[in-house]
This record gives C-alpha cells, sequence and structure tokens, in this order.
C-alpha cells in the first residue's frame, strides 16, 4: 500500500521518468450486461463495459443518458436489476459499496462540511483502520497501539497532501475553501486509501474553465504514474477526448460506441455518435444512394469515399471542418448563401444555407480568413470526399465495429 | 439541468431495493418504534380503556362501567366548576396574551436601541421556573405586605386579597398566566415579522401606507397570518394545561374557585386515586387537543400562503 | 429600521420606549423582588415596605436557613441528574429514528412518521395515568427511573431531527458509505456534528422543559431526596419548614431559578430556538433573519 506513495514521491521528485512509473494496480473492471430501472425508466439497458488494469475511459453522453448511475451501480450505490460486475475478476454485485475498494469523486465533491481537509482526508483511514476503541476523542490517543495507528494516518495524510500540494489548507473546512481547492481536498479522500478503482463523476464541473484545463492535465498525470484503472463520467466531449484511453459513448442506456478518442472521432458508428462529437456541430444534408453507388446531395452526385449501399437512402454527416467554401463554382459544389459569421478564436465557422434545399451547414475557417466572406455573399460549398460519412437511414454504419468491441467483454 | 437531477431522485425512492440501508433503516428507527409503543401510544390507548372500568389501583376486580365515568363526570358539579373555571381562565390568558406579545414585538421591532434588552426581560419569565415565580407572586399579592397591595394602599383604595378571595384569585392566577405567555408569543411573533420581505414595506409605503397603523393593517397583519393561527393554537393549548401556578398557590381554592380541568385531573387520579374519573377526564382532553389540532390543520390547509 | 428618517427625532420613539420600559420592568418585577425579599431582613419585608434594603446579614440569614431547612443543593443535583439522562437517552433514541426517517427507506417509514406525529401532539397528561400503574406495578415509582423513563421518547426530537438531517447532501452520504461509515457511524460522526445548532436548540427545549416540570415529579416521587427543583420548592413552601420565612423560600427560588436565568443570559439565541421549537416547522430553517 504505502510501496505506492513512495513510488509517487519518487516520480514527484523527478528522480524517476514518467515512463520508469509502473502501473502497480492489477485490477480491471468488467460491467456484464447490467440493467437497472427505475419505476418504468430503464437508465441502464443492458451495459457491459470492460476495463483493462490501468486503463482510462470516460463515459460520455448528453444528461440522463445513465452514465451516472453506470458509475453508482460499479461503486455498490445502486443495485441493478440483473447483470455483474466484476472487479479484478471478482464479482462484486453483492459486495456493499465500502469493501468493493473504490474511490468515488462526486460532482459536488461531497466532503464532509463539518470536519476540515485533514479529516475529511483522513475519514477513509480513520473509519477503516481504527476500531470503534481508536476512535474515542480521548481514550484512543491514550492506548499505545491506536497510537501508532493514529500516528501512521497523519504521515499518509501528510504524505497525499504533500502529493496534491494542499498542505496550506489542511485545517480548513470545505466552506472556507474554492471550488478548485475542494475539489483536491476531495482527489485527496479517493487517493489516500489506495483504492482499485477511481469512479469519478464529473469532477470538473463546478470548476472554471482555465482551472479545468489545469486540473486535467494534473489528474491525467497523476493517473498514469498511480496507474489505477478509472471510469471518468462526463457529459463534456471535448475533456473525454483530452483525458481518455478509450471513450464510451452512452445514449438512453446503452453504450452505443465505445473505443480511443481517434476511433470515435474518425469513425462513428452512427449518427447519434457523430452529432455528440462534433463542434459546434455535425452537417447533415439527406442523400440518395443512386443503384451506380454514387450519392445524390441537393441534386449534385457528390463522390464519396465511405461506403454508400446503392440504391439506399440516408444521410450524410460530415464536421465543419470536413468542408470549405469557395468563391467560385467547381465540380461536385453547391452554391449557398452566407448567413453569418462566428469568430471562435483561432478558426471562425461560416453559417450557410444551401440555395437549392435550404438546409444549413457550417464551415470552419481560419479566424484570419474572415474578412474573406461577408453575410449575404453568395459562395460554393465543398465536401471533402475523403471525410464525410453515409448513415443509412435506420441502419447503424458499422454494426461490425459495435459487436465486436461489445461483445468482447 | 432539470434532466440530470430526475434520475438521482429517482434513486432515492428507488433505493428500497437495496437490502441493506433496509436493514440498516428498521435497525435505527427500532428503539424509538419501540418506545414510542411502549411510553406514549400504548398507555394513551390504555386511558381510553380505563376510562370505560371502574379500575382501581391496588384492587384486584375490575368491572366494565361503559360511559358512566363519563357520564358521572359531565354531570357532576365539580366538574361543572373546574370547566366554567377553564374557561374563564383561558377566556383571559388567550387574548391578552396573544394581543400583548403581538403589540410589543411590533414595538420591539420599530426600535432602534434596547431591542435586545426588551427581548430578554419580555422572554425571562418563558424559561424561569414557574414554581419559584409563583412563589415570587404570591409575595407580590400578598394581602398584608405584598408590594403590589402596597401601591394600592398608596392611591388609597383598600387592599386586596389577591389569592384568598375567591372572587378574585383565578383572575390572579390568570395574570400570571399571561405574564408567563407574552414573551413566548412575542417572540413568535417577532420571527414572524423577521420573515415580512422588505420590497413589501417598500411597496405599501409607495402605496402611501408608510407607517404605523395603516401598514401594518396593509402588510405586517395579513402576513402574520399562519404565525398567528399557531400562537393562537399552542396558547390554548398552553392555557388549557396550565395548573402549576394552581397547584403552588391556590391548591384549587379558595372554596373551588381555581380548580381547572387539569387540576381536576390531577386531583381525581393521583390525590383520589379514581382510576376510572380521571382517565375520562383525561381523554376529554386529549379530544379538546386533537380537535384544536384538526382544526388548526384544516385552516392551514385553506390558507393562502403569501411567502 | 432602514427607513427611519433620522429628522424626525421621535417623539413616538420615546413614547414607544417608554411604554415598553414600563412593560419591561413589569415582566421583571417577580425576579427583582424575588432577588431583593431572599437579601432583606424579614421583619422588613412583612411592613409593607416600598423599598427593601437589603442587608448581607440577611442575605446569609435567609439562604443558610433555606439550604438547612430543605436540601435545595441536593434537589438541584436530582434536577441536572434527571435533565441530562434524558436529554442524552433523548438524543441517544431520537438521533438514529430521525436519520432513518430522513434518509433510509425501509417499510413501514410512513407508518413510523405518523407515530411520530400523534406521539408529538400527545400531552403528558394523557398517558400519566397508564405510565402511574405500569411504574407503580414494576415497584419503580420514587426513583430516578421514574423521573426519566417516560421521557426518553420525544417525538417532538425525532421529528426536529428528521427535518434537519433531510437538508444533508445525499451525495455526502454515498461518500461516507463509500469511505466506510457504518450506518450509524453517520448519525455519530456526520448528521449530529452538522446538526449542531438544531441539536443546541432541542437540548435547551428539553432541559428548560424538564427542569422546570412539577406535575410529572408531584405524581411519581415522594422521598424528598429524590425531588426535583420545583417539586423541592413547592414542598418547601406548604410543609411549614420554610416556616413562614418569606426570605428563605425566596432564597430557594433564587437558587433553582438562577441556572436557567444565567444560561438563558448567556446563550439567549439557542434559548430563544430551543423553548420556540414547538413550531410545527423548522424554525431553525425559516428564511427569517435571526431573531
Amino acid at each position: 500500500m504505502t510501496n505506492t506513495i513512495k513510488s509517487l514521491r519518487l516520480a514527484n521528485a523527478n528522480t524517476v521518468k514518467e515512463s520508469d512509473a509502473i502501473r502497480q494496480s492489477s485490477y480491471g473492471l468488467e460491467v456484464h450486461n447490467v440493467t437497472k430501472k427505475f419505476g418504468s425508466f430503464t437508465a441502464l439497458d443492458k451495459v457491459s463495459l470492460r476495463l483493462e488494469a490501468g486503463e482510462l475511459v470516460s463515459v460520455v453522453g448528453p444528461s440522463g443518458c445513465g452514465k451516472s448511475t453506470l458509475l453508482r451501480v460499479i461503486a455498490g450505490l445502486e443495485h441493478g436489476e440483473s447483470g455483474d460486475v466484476r472487479i479484478g475478476g471478482n464479482s462484486v454485485t453483492h459486495v456493499s459499496p465500502r469493501e468493493r475498494g473504490v474511490a468515488f469523486v462526486f460532482q459536488s465533491y461531497a466532503l464532509y462540511p463539518h470536519m476540515d481537509s485533514y479529516n475529511n482526508i483522513a475519514a477513509p483511514l480513520v473509519m477503516r483502520e481504527l476500531s470503534a476503541l481508536d476512535r474515542l476523542p480521548f481514550i484512543g490517543r491514550l492506548l499505545p497501539a491506536s497510537r501508532i495507528k493514529h500516528e501512521r494516518i497523519h504521515a499518509r495524510v501528510n504524505e497525499v497532501a504533500d502529493l496534491l500540494q494542499i498542505k496550506d489548507y489542511l485545517h480548513h473546512k470545505p466552506s472556507q475553501m474554492s471550488g478548485g481547492q475542494r475539489q483536491r481536498v476531495a482527489l485527496g479522500r479517493a487517493l489516500i486509501r489506495e483504492p482499485r478503482l477511481f469512479l469519478l463523476d464529473e469532477p470538473f464541473a463546478n470548476l472554471d474553465a482555465s482551472l479545468r484545463i489545469h486540473t486535467r492535465a494534473e489528474l491525467s498525470a497523476l493517473q498514469r504514474r498511480l496507474g489505477t484503472t478509472t471510469v471518468f463520467v462526463t457529459h463534456d466531449q471535448t475533456e473525454a477526448m483530452a483525458l481518455s484511453d478509450r471513450i464510451a459513448l452512452m445514449f438512453a442506456g446503452k453504450i452505443r460506441q465505445i473505443g480511443t478518442p481517434d476511433d470515435l472521432y474518425r469513425n462513428p458508428v452512427d449518427l447519434d455518435v457523430a452529432k455528440f462529437l462534433s463542434q459546434p456541430h455535425l452537417n447533415m444534408l439527406p442523400a440518395e444512394i443512386t443503384m451506380s453507388g454514387r450519392a445524390l446531395i441537393a441534386g449534385e452526385h457528390v463522390p464519396f469515399a465511405d461506403a454508400l449501399k446503392p440504391g439506399t437512402h440516408g444521410i450524410v454527416g460530415f464536421r465543419p471542418e470536413h468542408c470549405r467554401l469557395v468563391p467560385r463554382k467547381q465540380p461536385h459544389t453547391f452554391p449557398v448563401l452566407v448567413e453569418r459569421l462566428e469568430h471562435a478564436g483561432a478558426e471562425a465557422h461560416v453559417f450557410v444555407r444551401l440555395l437549392a434545399t435550404h438546409e444549413s451547414c457550417v464551415v470552419r475557417i481560419a479566424s484570419y480568413q474572415m474578412s474573406d466572406w461577408q453575410v449575404g455573399a453568395s459562395a460554393w460549398l465543398s465536401i471533402t470526399a475523403s471525410e464525410g460519412w453515409y448513415f443509412p437511414r435506420a441502419a447503424r454504419r458499422r454494426e461490425d465495429l459495435l459487436q465486436n468491441e461489445l461483445v468482447s467483454a | 439541468m432539470a434532466n440530470s437531477i430526475a434520475p438521482t431522485y429517482r434513486a432515492r425512492l428507488n433505493a428500497t431495493q437495496s437490502t441493506e440501508s433496509r436493514r440498516a433503516g428498521y435497525f435505527l428507527s427500532a428503539p424509538a418504534a419501540v418506545l414510542l409503543i411502549i411510553l406514549i401510544l400504548l398507555p394513551s390507548s390504555i386511558v381510553i380503556f380505563l376510562s370505560f372500568t371502574d379500575y382501581q389501583l391496588g384492587l384486584g376486580e375490575t368491572r366494565f362501567v361503559g360511559l358512566d365515568n363519563y357520564a358521572a363526570t359531565l354531570a357532576s358539579a365539580e366538574f361543572h366548576k373546574s370547566l366554567i373555571n377553564t374557561f374563564i381562565y383561558v377566556a383571559i390568558v388567550v387574548p391578552l396574551s396573544i394581543a400583548l406579545g403581538l403589540i410589543f414585538a411590533l414595538m420591539i421591532e420599530a426600535r432602534r436601541t434596547f431591542k435586545s434588552f426588551y427581548r430578554t426581560a419580555f422572554f425571562l419569565p418563558v424559561t424561569a421556573t414557574l414554581v419559584a415565580m409563583a412563589t415570587a407572586w404570591e409575595v407580590l399579592l400578598h394581602p398584608t405586605f405584598g408590594l403590589i397591595n402596597t401601591v394600592i394602599a398608596l392611591f388609597g383604595a383598600s387592599k386586596i386579597r389577591f389569592l384568598s378571595d375567591p372572587d378574585v384569585a383565578l383572575y390572579a392566577i390568570a395574570a400570571i398566566g399571561v405574564w408567563k405567555q407574552i414573551g413566548f408569543n412575542m417572540i413568535l411573533f417577532l420571527a414572524g415579522l423577521s420573515t415580512i420581505p422588505v420590497e413589501l414595506y417598500e411597496s405599501a409605503s409607495l402605496d402611501g401606507a408608510d407607517r404605523g397603523w395603516r401598514r401594518f393593517l396593509l402588510v405586517s397583519w395579513p402576513m402574520l397570518g399562519p404565525v398567528t393561527l399557531f400562537v393562537v393554537v399552542i396558547t390554548l393549548i398552553r392555557a388549557f394545561s396550565d395548573f402549576e401556578a394552581v397547584i403552588v398557590l391556590t391548591d384549587g381554592g379558595p372554596i373551588r374557585s381555581t380548580a381547572v380541568v387539569l387540576f381536576l385531573l390531577y386531583e381525581e387520579a393521583f390525590r383520589y386515586f379514581k382510576i376510572g374519573t380521571g382517565s375520562a377526564i383525561a381523554v376529554l382532553f386529549l379530544v379538546f387537543v386533537a380537535l384544536i389540532s384538526w382544526v388548526q390543520w384544516r385552516i392551514a390547509e385553506k390558507q393562502v400562503h403569501y411567502v | 429600521m432602514f427607513e427611519r428618517q433620522t429628522n424626525r427625532p421621535n417623539i413616538e420613539s420615546v413614547v414607544g420606549n417608554a411604554i415598553l420600559m414600563s412593560a419591561a420592568l413589569i415582566m421583571l418585577l417577580p425576579f427583582f423582588w424575588m432577588a431583593m425579599v431572599s437579601v432583606t431582613p424579614q421583619g422588613e419585608v412583612y411592613s409593607g415596605a416600598l423599598f427593601l434594603t437589603p442587608s448581607l446579614q440577611a442575605a446569609q440569614d435567609n439562604y443558610i436557613f433555606a439550604l438547612s431547612r430543605a436540601p435545595l443543593l441536593r434537589y438541584m443535583v436530582n434536577g441536572a441528574v434527571v435533565c441530562i439522562s434524558i436529554l442524552i437517552l433523548q438524543i441517544l433514541i431520537a438521533a438514529p429514528a430521525g436519520y432513518a426517517l430522513a434518509k433510509l427507506p425501509f417499510r413501514g417509514r410512513p407508518l413510523l412518521m405518523a407515530g411520530v406525529i400523534i406521539g408529538l401532539m400527545i400531552p403528558i397528561q394523557v398517558p400519566a395515568i397508564p405510565l402511574y400503574i405500569g411504574l407503580a406495578y414494576a415497584g419503580l415509582l420514587d426513583s430516578y427511573t421514574a423521573l426519566i423513563l417516560p421521557f426518553i421518547i420525544s417525538g417532538f426530537g425525532i421529528f426536529l431531527f428528521r427535518q434537519f438531517f433531510a437538508t444533508y447532501p445525499d451525495e455526502v452520504l454515498d461518500a461516507a458509505r463509500l469511505d466506510g461509515f457504518s450506518e450509524l457511524a453517520i448519525v455519530w460522526r456526520l448528521m449530529l456534528p452538522a446538526a449542531w445548532p438544531a441539536v443546541a436548540a432541542f437540548a435547551v427545549f428539553s432541559v428548560v422543559a424538564h427542569w422546570n416540570d412539577l406535575y410529572w415529579p408531584l405524581i411519581v416521587i415522594l422521598r424528598p431526596e429524590l425531588m426535583t427543583p420545583p417539586l423541592g420548592l413547592a414542598t418547601f413552601r406548604q410543609s411549614g419548614d420554610s416556616a413562614g420565612n418569606i426570605g428563605a423560600l425566596m432564597a430557594g427560588g433564587v437558587m433553582i431559578t438562577a441556572p436557567l436565568v444565567v444560561l438563558f443570559i448567556f446563550a439567549q439565541k439557542h434559548f430563544i430556538r430551543g423553548m420556540t421549537l414547538s413550531r410545527g416547522k423548522n424554525p431553525l430553517n425559516s428564511k427569517g433573519k435571526s431573531i
């Protein structure tokens, strides 16, 4: 147990290179076919998920999709109607939350309001390692055996405080600390007992933007060093993309796709997934695939790299960066009207409307190019043929992939 | 946001499925549930049962006598007398202590200086031991050397035998009851006044009711509705249950002029050990309390809530 | 307050203060007079003087007389033992139940809640007779048990704690369960410390009620060495032990009233909250400013 912290301190002191940090945790996580209902509402619908030891997987999805419920089922705070949860290969479905050895960081941090940081961080050890007798206010300190225990806890709280750099406010109560400080204390409380699993429920949601990015980087580094298997729930796709080894995308109680950030971004299984991972949003145009296998969009035949099933109808989806605006007509372009321009820092978004079908699209350009386009101007939209996807109506784009990923569990 | 809260709420309702927390629920509430039954609910049911019997402590045989105890109680002159005494007592204590409590609360609220002194002074009788304070009142009211009679004599009036004159004693006891209750009501009204939003006073002053009586009628009084209802109910129940001053100072006398209903209950049950009669009076008292609570509940239900 | 104009130097304010001040003095008169009589020579009190002149000698005489004729200190110790025992047991029983009612779903919870509400509305005079008979059969009359037992369950305490605990965030409870807190540890280590204003107010409510109570001790206690302060003083007054010594009687009154009055002056806020707790809703949470 203390080994990890020792190695951490070493790592902290930069005597060990990042690459040498040992992935110690040998606990993987398997969620198998878990179903959870609240009355008639199905929060989790046969959800399966598998994490390798040391992996960080984000569970992402819109609010109400069941991602927090999944985390609570893993922690044992909720019980599914069916299915199994295994930690390190052993089923914990009938094990109480306290014995599962998982640490949970809540969105609200859930610090004990009347305790200072020190006692908040110490609480898991105090409750687990001290007997009721040890915990008595004065007597506890007098018994030699329990004094040793108290001293050991004291030492470990200090180690964790060092690691998270929270020594300065160890004696502040939650109400006296900023959101970022509270977040660190909550992390400290999770770290101290060296859990088998970290379960993080939107831990950055209450931080302001700059702090969020900073903390995100720190958490990522920390997790890599500790090598603790981590499930990270967020509704923020950017956060998930930035942090995760893999991402599981949930909709309405089901995991729709799971894969590396790159895989999800480049190869969405369906329209929902593609939409969720697009900013500001996914462009969608109705398409018809001719018998000759060409895409007919808004009266234009457009060459397309994605698999196209002849004789079907569906939607062509492409991201704002998968298209461009040209001032003059070229082959396979659509005439559009520029409706709006939005500056977004390094880039900018041009909102246009197709003259033929009145569908709107958004195009990403570099912000220095903004002056090239005026609201009300005419232009031509060109879709990059090698990017973008075709989503047949009422079917998944990649049935194959979904099967492989999920059933492996 | 509402979306993300909904599942958590459902989770709470649904956690019934966790046998562990259910077991903890039973375990933690069991002592309270058992004691609640043994010490309150069961005895209260037994008292109803006893009121239909001629039970005597220590005597073997107990007969079921139906409504005899009630009939005898309701027919007895002593009960009538105590009922009248109680109503006089209540009719003095309830309106006076509420009106004075409200007036003092409004006056204190309007002050800038000595606020906390006034609050302390008015509330002190509520916390003080009534037995001791009743004795102090007895000294103040003493027919020969009591301060109050000395003052009366200064004005040339004849001294009053406050606690030994059957025509006066009940009023003297009621005065002590008012003295004890004013502070309690005042604090409740002050609490009620402090919840009235400042904006209401501001808009009232725009309407021309910026101070005094008009402001009170327009804003304070309507807003105090719920508090007033509560004050009335609690004062009623307290006034009906008061009997410590009686027991200490007059023991129901002189010539039963201060024997209130609860004093009678005490006498019957614990002095003469007429358990059946005592129980019948206790049940009547329970019915009375239940009735008042029910009326309060009905009014509160209909009441418009402003805040 | 804020809207008061400063240029109206206030006939109203002067009149208001005059009225309130006289009323306050009347309210305080019995306290003042009790204290004065307790330190004034007997003869002067009997003369019906308007202004009493206290003397150290008289004070000594009166207090020593009171203490020698009635075991007043013993009564006060009894009062303390009874009040503290009742309070501790009430909290030990009510806090877990309040927590279960607020946070743990179990079958029968609505039933228990109904029982608690009924229980808090029933005045002690109603179950008094059967309780008395029960204690008599158990041979427990005239004992500390008789003084304490009927009050260890407080429907009011359970209700108050339930209201307070219900506002505690559920996520913190989940965190506690993961951290290894047992449900009982949650009650003692998290709930009660966080609800300490409620505990303080309840303590005041309970201690004031039982220190001052005459009714129940009068029924179950005969032995002088078990009497509580009010019963002791009432007995002292009636028994002739005071031998018509009004100064001594007042000295006794001062002694048994003093603890609560002194506490009240130092912890007014908690006292006022505690004494007005019976406001159905939870006054500690009311949006009103502190009063």
